[in-house]
């Protein structure tokens, strides 16, 4: 990021400018010195081979970051459900980093399985694909000794989230790194005004309001000649088994800035309201256009999150915390009332996540972020689980419970039924609160 | 009779071409009105008026002399251009309106999906085709926590135009957003100085919302002095989207032209070519609010967006960007409104 910056000077000098230096210093404080210990990695190679599993716009958008990060990253092979894709973005990638992308057709994978064939090519991996596959991908990876950045939600059911937790323990005894998606944290602005949480400058926390009511996710008309499991991968954040809904999908960022400000406790428990009421189109598949969970963090710390998918309504996106003695704004880096503070700056968090990867690799110095990553995403878990049935969750057990959606994810076959149908209108069943059972 | 017949034929005659010789020379004097105030209906019913005033026929010189301080090399040559008259809208796109239009536009469509079918739509906008392809949901909040009555923010240029094209159908007259020699003229409003009331920086507070009179954040719009043309923010607040594309050599090829008349700017010479933005934001320096300073998309505007490829609507969290419209007067007011 810092580099990028620094080359992109207009001839308007502007404030913004100006705080790249700022943000720069900010960057490199977290990466360490960046290439002082070139050579560390792959016994005096330069070259970084690194894979792509999943070839949507952000993983795309990921790849050109690790690019970005690192002069000695290769990007080296690609898989999708769908060949075009891995096609159209090998492509895309190679007019903007002509150098770095050397994928060739043999590196090129289609299907379920074409995963592990990436990981089997790479020294390290960028995850974001449908994310009920997330866990699996990233603890195949760590076991094949391959370095992983995989995009939040980091599961979408409690089997998922173990699945994760085993890869970062084996990545830490193996001294892999295995970064986050969740990039608030690797945010300048957010991590500040946390730390001035964490230093009292809003007193104590009495409860939390997350906000993130927007649009529906994109949809894209059936193409002809699709299965319908192809139709439903083709289109995977409207269909529960593959996303997992909007509570670990949207509000995971938010969640997880509310644990961060909350010291990284987990919830104690929740209770969730939920339903389908606006975008019911069966394009929609199964999924709900609206959510409200209501959490219970330890000393009573109420936390109050939402979150919708629907185009006419009010838009609202925010983390925000109310103290004894003011507010805090986390995503606009502002906090309110006795201590009233507002940060100055920009940063690229999208790319900071991958310039301390990157630099972990070079330098020998693992990062792990696993631990908030299980935790916040089985935070978002619960309260979609609580949303489904209708009944209050409690940490306890979701973390006993071994529920997942069928199938296993490594048992997903490329000809499979789908695990969801259609009824006769076209509609897809949907969970009914107070009746669906789940954990 | 007959004659008295024959005469009433001839006065009435007469009347008829006397009235209708007035009502000419009427329609070739009267002026187009100094201001107007425009409106749309919301499919709520709610009712957003916009504020429209005309910026007279003119000459002026663009760009700043070589002895002004903070001047950059783009800026100059200084070059005379000559300007038809034209209405600019009195203040920046609010939220509002701009929530109007996303509302009645948003398309749920996937951007990739967009970009193979890009040509199509360039075709059919060219043919006025009635129905305008909106922008896709934004990811988040389109106004960012921004209250109505403050700029609209984070739009690409092409979601501003095709804004106006939006607002040209709700209203039925083509608006459309300014040329950067328009903006600057109008920014002017007849001051060769540095800022469009002077040279004295202290007084900016009174103008503009930027670093020294902001707290870090987009203000209401029209809450400073406006210029001497009735404009407001034309300085600060968000920086403005023109429609020339963005070449630092713009002006050494308008200088070719002695007038350059009514300028367009460079033409498009290559794919990832940027648009030009003027006139500063909340957050910019005094030099960066000179009325001849020029700024352009910078690659940090879409630093919030980590997706390739990048949405053709939206720069996610930069509430630094936002536009103003024009309109062309009618061909016949163009020579009264001179």
């Amino acid at each position: 990021m810092a580099q990028a910056n620094k080359s992109e000077k207009s001839s308007v000098s502007t404030r913004r400018e100006f705080l790249k230096t700022s943000t720069a210093a900010t960057a490199a404080a977290m990466t360490g010195a960046l290439g002082l210990q070139r050579g560390a990695f792959a016994a005096g190679s330069d070259i970084i081979k690194v894979g792509m599993i999943g070839c949507g716009g952000r993983n795309t958008g990921a790849a050109a970051q690790a690019m970005a990060a690192d002069k000695g990253v290769r990007l080296y092979a690609m898989c999708d459900i769908f060949m075009d894709r891995v096609m159209a973005k090998r492509n895309t990638l190679k007019k903007q980093k002509k150098d770095q992308v050397v994928v060739s057709d043999e590196f090129c994978f289609a299907g379920f399985d074409g995963y592990k064939h990436v990981i089997e090519a790479s020294d390290a991996v960028v995850i974001a694909n449908a994310a009920k596959f997330h866990p699996l991908h990233a603890l195949t990876a760590i076991k094949a000794g391959k370095h992983v950045f995989v995009e939040k939600p980091h599961g979408i059911d409690p089997a998922g989230i173990k699945l994760l937790r085993e890869a970062s323990q084996l990545a830490k005894q193996k001294g892999l790194s295995l970064v986050s998606g969740l990039h608030s944290r690797y945010h300048a602005g957010y991590a500040e005004t946390v730390k001035r949480i964490h230093d009292g400058a809003i007193g104590d926390i009495i409860a939390v309001e997350e906000n993130f009511l927007r649009g529906p996710y994109g949809v894209i008309p059936r193409k002809e000649g699709l299965t319908e499991l192809q139709w439903q991968c083709s289109t995977q954040y409207h269909f529960r088994w593959l996303s997992g809904d909007d509570v670990p999908q949207s509000l995971v960022h938010n969640l997880d800035r509310t644990s961060w400000a909350l010291q990284n406790q987990h919830a104690l428990k929740c209770h969730g309201l939920g339903g389908r009421s606006s975008m019911t189109e069966p394009i929609y598949g199964d999924v709900f256009d609206h959510h409200s969970v209501v959490y219970e963090f330890p000393n009573g710390v109420m936390v109050y999150a939402f979150c919708r998918t629907t185009n006419g309504c009010y838009n609202n996106s925010s983390s925000v915390v109310l103290g004894s003695k003011g507010k805090a704004n986390i995503t606009r880096a502002v906090i309110t009332g006795e201590n009233k503070w507002r940060w100055q700056g920009r940063c690229n968090p999208y790319q900071v996540e991958h310039d301390v990867l990157f630099n972990a690799i070079r330098t020998g110095k693992p990062v792990n972020n696993g631990d908030y990553m299980a935790r916040s995403t089985m935070i978002t878990i619960m309260g979609q689980i609580s949303c489904y049935t209708g009944k209050e969750v409690t940490w306890d057990q979701i973390n006993k419970s071994d529920f997942y959606y069928p199938p296993k994810p490594e048992d997903c076959r490329d000809d499979m039924d789908p695990p969801v149908k259609a009824g006769p209108n076209g509609s897809y069943p949907v969970p009914r609160p107070g009746f669906t059972k789940m954990i | 009779m007959k004659m008295s017949r024959i005469c009433k034929c001839f006065a009435g005659l007469m009347l008829c071409i006397g009235l209708l010789a007035a009502a000419h020379s009427m329609a070739a004097q009267k002026k187009p009105p100094k201001k107007y105030t425009d409106s749309v209906t919301t499919k709520s019913g709610d009712k957003i008026t916009f504020d429209m005033v005309i910026i007279p026929a003119g000459e002026f010189i663009m760009g700043s002399p070589k002895s002004e301080a903070d001047r950059q090399k783009h800026e100059g040559p200084q070059h005379k251009v000559k300007l038809a008259s034209f209405y600019l809208c009195t203040t920046e796109t609010t939220i509002a309106l701009f929530r109007a239009y996303y509302q009645e536009t948003v398309t749920a469509k996937k951007d990739f999906v967009e970009v193979e079918t890009a040509t199509k739509d360039e075709e059919q906008i060219k043919a006025k085709v009635d129905a305008i392809s909106g922008p896709t949901p934004v990811y988040g909040d389109m106004t960012m926590g921004y209250d109505d009555n403050h700029p609209a923010i984070g739009m690409t240029w092409h979601n501003a135009m095709t804004f106006c094209k939006w607002l040209s159908k709700k209203t039925g007259k083509q608006y459309r957003l300014p040329t950067e020699a328009e903006w600057e003229y109008a920014c002017r409003a007849g001051s060769k100085d540095k800022f469009y009331f002077g040279n004295d920086a202290k007084q900016l507070k009174e103008y503009a919302w930027y670093v020294d009179s902001s707290d870090g954040e987009t203000c209401p719009v029209a809450k400073k002095k406006p210029n001497a043309w009735g404009l407001y923010d034309m300085l600060g607040n968000v920086r403005e989207w023109v429609s020339d594309y963005y070449s630092p050599t713009a002006y050494q090829e308008a200088a070719k032209k002695n007038p350059a008349v009514n300028p367009k700017g460079p033409k498009k010479t290559k794919e990832d070519q940027v648009h030009v933005a003027r006139g500063g934001d909340y957050y910019s320096e005094a030099k960066e609010l000179r009325c001849a300073a020029r700024s352009f998309e910078q690659p940090f505007w879409r630093d919030g967006d980590p997706q390739i490829p990048k949405s053709k609507w939206w720069l996610p969290e930069m509430d630094i960007i936002g536009f103003r419209v024009a309109l062309s007067l009618k061909k016949n007011d163009q020579k009264s409104g001179n």
